[in-house]
């Protein structure tokens, strides 16, 4: 798999939540791509990662 | 040779300036193709010559005159023919209308919840009579007090996925100008994968003082913008140069969008 441009085993098939939290991420501040559609916040419990997929993650953080 | 004098078409003769037509003695501010002349300016076919008073406000045709003698038609009448949407009217919001409404924008919704307290005044565009008052209202005042003829839907609300679309459906462009990281998250998200006609322009990582020139505008995704530094939080302080640099990024990428897009 490729995140944000670096590649990466996925050993198993995992959910875009699980995924998110194993890396760090609180999934309700990113926004999150694969294979160049954006996958909808309402779909990271239901949507399974493969080795083959390249994820794009944007993170953001509070201030306006 | 052919000019207009406050739009009316005048013929004048060959080798004319300025002061054959300006020649009242009025204390009046005369301009050629939008900006100040003196009496002895040369004229040239096609010149646009308007006379506007020093301190009365004009009417709006005079108003939408002087704009588009200085930016020209096509131009002015895609600023004037625009209506954007901004999320939010904090220190990125409350900045990027006011220079919408400097441009002679047509029409801005801004969508806010929140009212006007002591320590928004360390950033954002508000003032100290201002207290109290819901964001965009007071905003929609500062606004009409630069450009009276701007229309404000001032839209005192919160706004999530369950009613994105009461507001922010069917537009080109969106501006996101939230301070809520959770917000952001979820308004990018909802208008990428419900709009597909939609180009967002939003912020994060506006926090701080770090060097000015690590702010950047960056195309992250197809259709979406982000301005900031990407990673300077808010625990960093809100300070009000970054925030003011980082909206007029936003500001100024939308502008560059709506005068270089194909429609």
């Amino acid at each position: 798999m490729i995140v944000n441009g670096k590649e990466q085993t996925l050993t198993e098939s995992v959910t875009v939540s699980a995924f998110l939290e194993t890396a760090g991420y609180n999934s309700k501040r990113v926004v999150v791509e694969r294979n160049r559609i954006i996958i909808p916040q309402s779909e990271f419990e239901s949507t399974w990662l493969l080795d083959s997929d390249t994820l794009e993650i944007v993170h953001f953080v509070g201030g306006g | 040779m052919n000019i207009t004098v406050n739009g009316q078409a005048r013929s004048v003769a060959p080798g004319s300036v300025t002061a054959d037509i300006i020649t009242n003695g009025s204390d009046d501010l005369w301009l050629l193709n939008g900006f100040a002349v003196d009496g002895a300016t040369p004229l040239k076919e096609g010149d646009a010559l308007l006379r506007v008073s020093r301190t009365e406000a004009p009417d709006e045709a005079t108003y939408d005159a002087v704009w588009n003698a200085r930016y020209g038609k096509t131009i002015y009448n895609k600023l004037k023919s625009s209506h954007i949407p901004i999320c939010g009217a904090g220190g990125l919001g409350s900045h990027i209308a006011i220079s919408l409404a400097r441009l002679g924008i047509g029409e801005l919704t801004i969508i806010d919840k929140d009212v006007v307290d002591i320590t928004n005044l360390g950033r954002q565009a508000y003032e100290m009579t201002d207290l109290g008052k819901p964001k965009v209202v007071a905003l929609k005042d500062i606004l009409h007090r630069i450009n009276p003829f701007i229309k404000v839907n001032a839209v005192h609300t919160t706004i999530n996925s369950s009613n994105f679309d009461n507001y922010l459906k069917g537009f080109p462009y969106i501006i996101e100008a939230f301070d809520s990281a959770e917000n952001k998250a979820e308004l990018t998200s909802y208008v990428l994968t419900h709009y597909p006609a939609t180009t967002l322009i939003g912020a994060s990582g506006v926090s701080g003082y770090d060097h000015p020139n690590t702010v950047q505008t960056k195309e992250l995704f197809s259709r979406y913008y982000q301005t900031g530094d990407g990673h300077s939080e808010s625990t960093l302080g809100l300070l009000a140069p970054r925030v003011m640099l980082c909206a007029a990024h936003e500001a100024t990428m939308l502008l560059h969008l709506l005068l270089t897009q194909k429609e």
